[in-house]
């Protein structure tokens, strides 16, 4: 579904991405894995076309995506939550939502869209003309996924969804991340710094480290592996 | 009583134009960070485009009305594109110093093309002299249409801005320019339009201000404008309803002031002086600065640090 | 040159000492007296008109000082106001009020403006710290119109149509005695405001710049300091706005105008924030370069094509104006910048070849 070769990415002078290789199945719950700094939030925002790679090719279905516009990547099927949740904060939760499907066409199935997204998300339903300056930082989050749902993405990109959130809400968030995953059969990639928590419920992960793939596997297998147990895991 | 209920209207009157320009004011700055020095130079090239329309080939007023409304959208995306653009990312006081670069050489560019407009020009209309009578209340007919004008761009924007995609995605972008990019919304042709628009309420301020005091010349507008500012900032700088009242809060003040300071003196002060009224209404703009530090609407913004 | 001792000394880089204190004294030593050579080089260059051109450029050393002023509150301490134009207007009338009517020595009359405006940058400083940004701009940009309109309200309650300075000394009616009068003032605030910014309290007011929260931290009383930017602010205004005085002879509401006080910000921005350079270049551009714009002939002609040049005056400056914005948004103090760089480089080349050259012989 997504492949990725050889690819180099970054900022300015500053290059993070060296020569990244990794493949994404359909279907699938993929976990990238690594600390602060190690490149996931660059790969993210390259995936979606807001960073420009130097090198290498990102392969989505059959299509070779590399100089495509986000605006593009968004309707063949590519969204981003992205890091921070990045909310239009005077807007109301309602119009968040409809920013999502904003390349979307109106009229009643985005009615539908809504009505489909507020089914996931029950505390979102009670605000919808609230301001969305006046979430929670987990309702934010769950507005953040409900907004990226919206354009009917094939694949779903997160950015540290758990990012600063209390344990028992990154459970809530990641619960419903593995619901759409299981009942809409989407394609899951999550950036986490929580690797335990990401491991428990995506399929494959591979851990990022130097802008470079360091190790990969299932979930299971990495969760075994000392080095994991050791760097992300707390022993 | 009814002196009272004349003075207050026409302060309604006077203060919707300044909340016109204040809502184009508003509607720039929170899109692009510009405070914009040349909306004024915006609004007075455009009335004189009008005005020139029905000196020159004598067109009738609709027509030139209609020649105005499209110059304007057109002056304002051609602004925005050679102008706007390339200040994008300046610092703050810079992009405010550019417009009064700018306001600068469209006044004089104006000149050269219409000489005759560097002096006041009369600017006829069919409001002119017509009145119409409400209770004991005699309203001029320019005065009726000004406030439902005012009035209808008010309500047209804000069902623009709240209803439509379009405009959902202008006030979005308004808040997060790299998130409304993410979702896909053409935050280029975004910026464009915002500064059409507002550069078409400039005009519509400009024209209805000519045609209630019958001239115009190219910088007729620099007074109001600092007025419109701060009725703006009174507003809040950041809502739209805000903007207007604010606007018609300034004219209200000084046109009851002006009813109430009337034929009095302080000892040898003349305090129905114009400039005790206005140092009165700037003094108390101030005040409520002091205690209202976001203005009279504007909401208190935490600010990520 | 053979003897490596002595060779050793050339070796450190000429651009040290360009850095170093006494060339800092050296340059502006040569700075100063190349100013005061000015009223000589002119008389030889205009003859009898010299005085007319004196009293013109005379003006930019006022401007100086008023852009140093903003720059200090908005360059430095990061207060975006634009009151100053209040303290300029306030500083012109105090003066020709005790010189016309109190009959008081002219230094009294200076020394009344700063002090009072000072008061009054305090009195207005309070208030401001509790505005911020845009909302504090265009506060303080009212004060200077309530300001506007009661010094008019003052002189039409005095039935005057202008408010001339009568007792002025005879000296200063003298365009060379003016101009150096204000050369040497001038220098003096360079001086003066320079030294505060090498100071604790320049050095405050950099870190509240930069991050007030972080410079709150470090124990830097936030009130203190702004409020001394104010006043220092408004008091370098007020001198300014009785130089202008004098400089007219006559004091204007027009002082306190908001075309006034958007100039002084305007100085700033092209010449460049948070720099005394910035500030004089700044000052030299929006209130030399209009003036020198007038000195266009008035009508130049190219074939059939005549261009009535007078008309076209602000508009070939909000030009030029806009140009400078676009390509130096940091200011044009980025041009002196570069050229100092350019200037150190090629010394350091040409004094490390000629050395070379000497090692060989």
């Amino acid at each position: 579904m997504l492949r990725i070769e050889g690819l180099r990415s970054g900022y300015g002078p500053l290059e993070v991405l060296h020569g990244l290789n990794l493949t994404i199945e359909e279907g699938s719950f993929v976990a990238i894995l690594g600390a602060n700094g190690a490149g996931k939030s660059t790969l993210m925002r390259t995936l979606v076309g807001l960073v420009v790679p130097r090198g290498g090719h990102i392969t989505f279905g059959d299509r070779i995506i590399d100089h495509v516009s986000p605006e593009r990547r968004l309707r063949a099927g590519l969204a981003l939550v992205p890091e921070g949740r990045e909310l239009f904060r005077s807007l109301s939760v309602r119009e968040n939502l409809l920013m999502g499907a904003f390349t979307r066409p109106g009229g009643r199935s985005m009615e539908e869209d809504l009505a489909r997204i507020l089914d996931y998300f029950p505390r979102l339903k009670q605000r919808l003309t609230a301001a969305a300056a006046s979430l929670s930082g987990g309702e934010g989050q769950m507005l953040a996924i409900g907004r990226a749902m919206m354009a009917h993405p094939r694949v779903l990109l997160l950015d540290e969804p758990s990012h600063g959130l209390a344990p028992t809400i990154v459970d809530t968030v990641f619960a419903v991340i593995s619901q759409l995953h299981q009942r809409d059969g989407l394609t899951v990639v999550v950036a986490e710094q929580n690797a335990k928590k990401a491991l428990s419920v995506a399929q494959h992960a591979y851990v990022l480290q130097g802008g470079t793939i360091a190790l990969s596997g299932t979930a299971a297998e990495l969760s075994q592996t000392a080095a994991v147990r050791e760097l992300y895991l707390g022993g | 009583m009814v002196a009272f209920l004349q003075v207050a209207l026409a302060g309604v009157v006077t203060g919707s134009i300044y909340g016109l320009l204040a809502l184009g004011i508003v509607l720039i700055y929170r899109t692009t960070g510009v405070l914009n020095f040349a909306y004024g130079a915006i609004g007075a090239v455009c009335t004189g485009f009008m005005a020139i329309l029905m000196m020159g080939p004598r067109l009738p007023f609709g027509l030139a009305l209609l020649g105005a409304l499209i110059f304007s959208a057109l002056l304002g995306m051609g602004l925005e594109r050679s102008f706007a653009r390339p200040v994008l990312r300046a610092p703050v006081f810079t992009k405010a110093i550019a417009t009064l670069a700018l306001a600068l050489i469209l006044e004089t560019v104006a000149q050269q093309i219409w000489p005759q407009l560097s002096q006041a020009v009369h600017f006829s209309s069919p409001f002119a002299t017509a009145s119409v009578r409400v209770g004991g209340v005699y309203i001029a007919l320019i005065d009726v249409v000004i406030l439902l004008v005012t009035a209808g761009v008010m309500v047209a924007l804000q069902l623009f801005l709240t209803r439509t995609k379009l405009g959902i995605a202008m006030r979005a972008t308004a808040d997060n320019q790299d998130a409304a990019r993410l979702m896909g919304a053409p935050v280029g042709n975004i910026s464009l339009l915002t500064w059409g628009l507002s550069a078409v309420i400039a005009a519509l301020a400009g024209i209805l201000l000519a045609s209630r005091t019958g001239l115009m010349n190219l910088s007729f507008l620099d007074p109001v404008l600092i007025l419109a500012f701060i009725g703006a900032v009174l507003g809040g700088l950041e809502s739209l309803p805000g903007a207007l009242i604010g606007g018609i809060v300034i004219g209200l003040l000084d046109n009851l002031l002006a009813l109430i300071l009337a034929g009095h003196s302080l000892g040898p002060l003349d305090i129905s002086d114009p400039g005790i009224r206005q140092a009165l209404i700037f003094g108390g703009f101030v005040l409520v600065l002091l205690f209202r530090p976001q203005g009279l609407l504007g909401q208190a913004t935490l600010r990520r640090v | 040159m053979s003897d490596p001792a002595s060779a050793s000394p050339r070796s450190a880089p000429p651009s040290a000492w360009l850095r170093s204190r006494w060339a800092g004294w050296f340059i502006a030593g040569v700075g100063v007296v190349a100013l005061l050579l000015v009223p000589s080089t002119y008389d030889a260059l205009y003859g009898f008109q010299a005085g007319f051109q004196l009293h013109r450029i005379s003006l930019i050393g006022i401007y100086i000082i008023a852009a140093l002023a903003q720059n200090v509150l908005t360059g430095y301490a990061a207060q975006p106001s634009l009151g100053n134009a209040a303290f300029f207007g306030v500083g012109a009338y105090l003066l020709a009020w005790t010189n016309t009517d109190l009959h008081q020595p002219y230094w009294l009359g200076i020394v009344i403006a700063m002090v009072v405006c000072a008061l009054l940058g305090l009195i207005v400083g309070g208030p401001a710290l509790r505005i911020s940004g845009t909302y504090l701009a265009i506060a303080t940009l009212g004060l200077v119109l309530v300001t506007q309109s009661l010094l008019d309200l003052w002189d039409k309650t005095n039935g005057r149509q202008s408010y001339d300075l009568t007792q002025l000394p005879l000296s200063l009616g003298d365009d060379h005695t003016l101009y150096v009068f204000i050369v040497v003032i001038v220098v003096a605030v360079l001086f003066f405001v320079r030294n505060i910014l090498q100071s604790r309290v320049g050095r405050a007011w950099v870190a509240i710049r930069d991050n007030e929260a972080a410079a709150e931290a470090f124990g830097i009383n936030l009130t203190t300091y702004k409020l001394l930017a104010f006043v220092i602010s408004a008091l370098l205004t007020g001198l300014a706005g009785a130089l202008y005085a004098t400089w007219a002879t006559t004091a204007s509401s027009s002082s306190s105008s908001a075309d006034q006080t958007i100039a002084f910000l305007a100085m700033i921005v092209v010449g460049g924030l948070g720099s005394i350079v910035g500030s004089v270049i700044g000052a030299i551009f929006v209130g030399f370069l209009p003036l020198l714009l007038q000195q266009l002939p008035a009508i130049v002609s190219a074939g059939p094509i005549r261009i009535q040049v007078t008309t076209l005056q602000s508009g070939i400056f909000g030009l030029l104006l806009l140009l400078a914005l676009i390509f130096f948004p940091e200011g044009l103090r980025g041009i002196v910048d570069r050229a100092g760089l350019l200037m150190r480089r090629l010394l350091n080349r040409h004094i490390a070849t000629g050395a070379s050259e000497g090692v060989e012989r």
